[in-house]
């Protein structure tokens, strides 16, 4: 009699284990973002979430025809133009990588343990 | 009164509890919710007695299944070897509450030591496994288990690159450790390929579950390091948790087997 089995999970199983590890990842985070911006509204100064800096663009205005009857105008007029809020509506291959890396990987490792082929095995426990 | 005599099934079969799994999932977000709820101050104090809880817990886990196979030569070694690297995790996380509560900064610091032992020691439990039951593997399998870990230092790359725009200090560091921790994923991978066909197969897959959710939380860690944006309550820590619980029933399930 031959004692051997063969584990077989389903590739449904599969999926609904990524999205537990995904769904685990983005509700921990959703409570963790809500938190954190409480802790900022209190007494703003926890740790270095907001470290990084907004997108700019930064025009340079320079007023070069100086002649005695012209107002002259400071060298350099700064006008900042604020992206951040453009840049969040566009979904770019980064975010979708960052959104889908978790169940990728999940699906990858099971498919590489589930490929009938490559390997010999002689395993009997 | 005769005795019937007890009858072996044609199959031997063992399956995975998807209920326990659920419950560890279940359990952490619990977690993380009610950490949401609370004091900072009372989030750090949990997280941190949780954090070295877990892996000590694990450890012990193992210790008690290399204690059983003692007299297996291969078991009895590998499953030290895993409990010793759980250990480490364990140490490492005390050393890292340790820099935190004297206000050090605790990454990098000698907690990382601890915390890269697990993966050396890792990889001996599963090559000793592999190597022992002398399977034969194809070429084609081999640059399979060479190209995951390439993807996913890859992967970390990209995403942190994009990130800070830069490949400064943090990003050389965290890639030593993913390195080592998507080598470990593989080796595991190629472990439950070779033992699919036995009845250890479920407790292998639940094993490379754990070691997944292990590198899930490494690549997440040390991208999240490189921009410094790493906090104790950050939801990165629950993929560690789970991976500790999941490895655990591992544990539980290849002791069960045999």
């Amino acid at each position: 009699m031959k004692k051997t089995t063969l584990v077989h999970v389903s590739p449904l199983t599969v999926i609904a284990i990524s999205f537990c590890v995904t769904g685990m990842g983005m509700v921990g985070y959703l409570y963790y973002s809500d938190f954190v911006e409480q802790y900022v509204e209190k007494d703003g100064n926890i740790s270095t979430k907001f470290a990084t800096p907004k997108d700019v663009t930064v025009y340079e205005v320079t007023n070069k025809d100086i002649s005695p009857n012209t107002m002259i105008l400071p060298s350099q007029i700064s006008i900042i133009d604020d992206y951040g809020d453009k840049k969040n509506n566009i979904l770019s291959l980064g975010d979708l990588f960052r959104v889908l890396w978790i169940p990728l990987l999940i699906i990858g490792s099971y498919i590489l343990v589930h490929s009938d082929k490559g390997i010999v095995s002689r395993v009997r426990v | 009164m005769t005795m019937e005599p007890e009858k072996v099934p044609e199959r031997l079969t063992t399956s995975i509890n998807y209920k326990v799994l659920l419950l560890i999932f279940g359990f952490i977000i619990g977690l993380q919710i009610f950490l949401s709820s609370i004091s900072e101050e009372n989030a750090d104090l949990l997280i941190t007695s949780i954090s070295v809880i877990n892996p000590l817990a694990a450890s012990a886990a193992g210790f008690y299944v290399a204690k059983k196979y003692h007299d297996s030569n291969v078991f009895g070694k590998s499953y030290f070897a895993l409990a010793m690297g759980l250990l480490c995790f364990g140490l490492g996380e005390l050393t890292y509450v340790y820099y935190f509560f004297i206000n050090e900064d605790p990454y990098p610091s000698i907690a990382d030591v601890f915390f890269f032992g697990f993966y050396p020691l890792a990889f001996y439990h599963i090559t000793k496994n592999v190597k022992f039951f002398k399977a034969k593997i194809d070429i084609p399998t081999k640059i399979l288990v060479v190209i995951l870990p390439i993807s996913i230092t890859g992967l970390y790359s990209y995403l942190s690159l994009q990130q800070i725009g830069e490949a400064n200090f943090d990003y050389y560091y965290g890639l030593v450790f993913i390195s080592a921790s998507s080598i470990v994923l593989a080796a595991a991978i190629l472990g439950a390929r070779v033992f699919r066909q036995g009845l250890l197969g479920v407790a292998w897959l639940v094993l490379v579950l754990g070691i997944l959710l292990t590198t899930v939380g490494d690549v997440w860690y040390y991208y999240l390091e490189t921009f410094e944006q790493y906090t104790l309550i950050h939801p990165v820590n629950l993929f560690w948790y789970a991976s500790y619980w999941v490895i655990t029933y591992a544990l539980y399930k290849h002791q069960n087997i045999i």
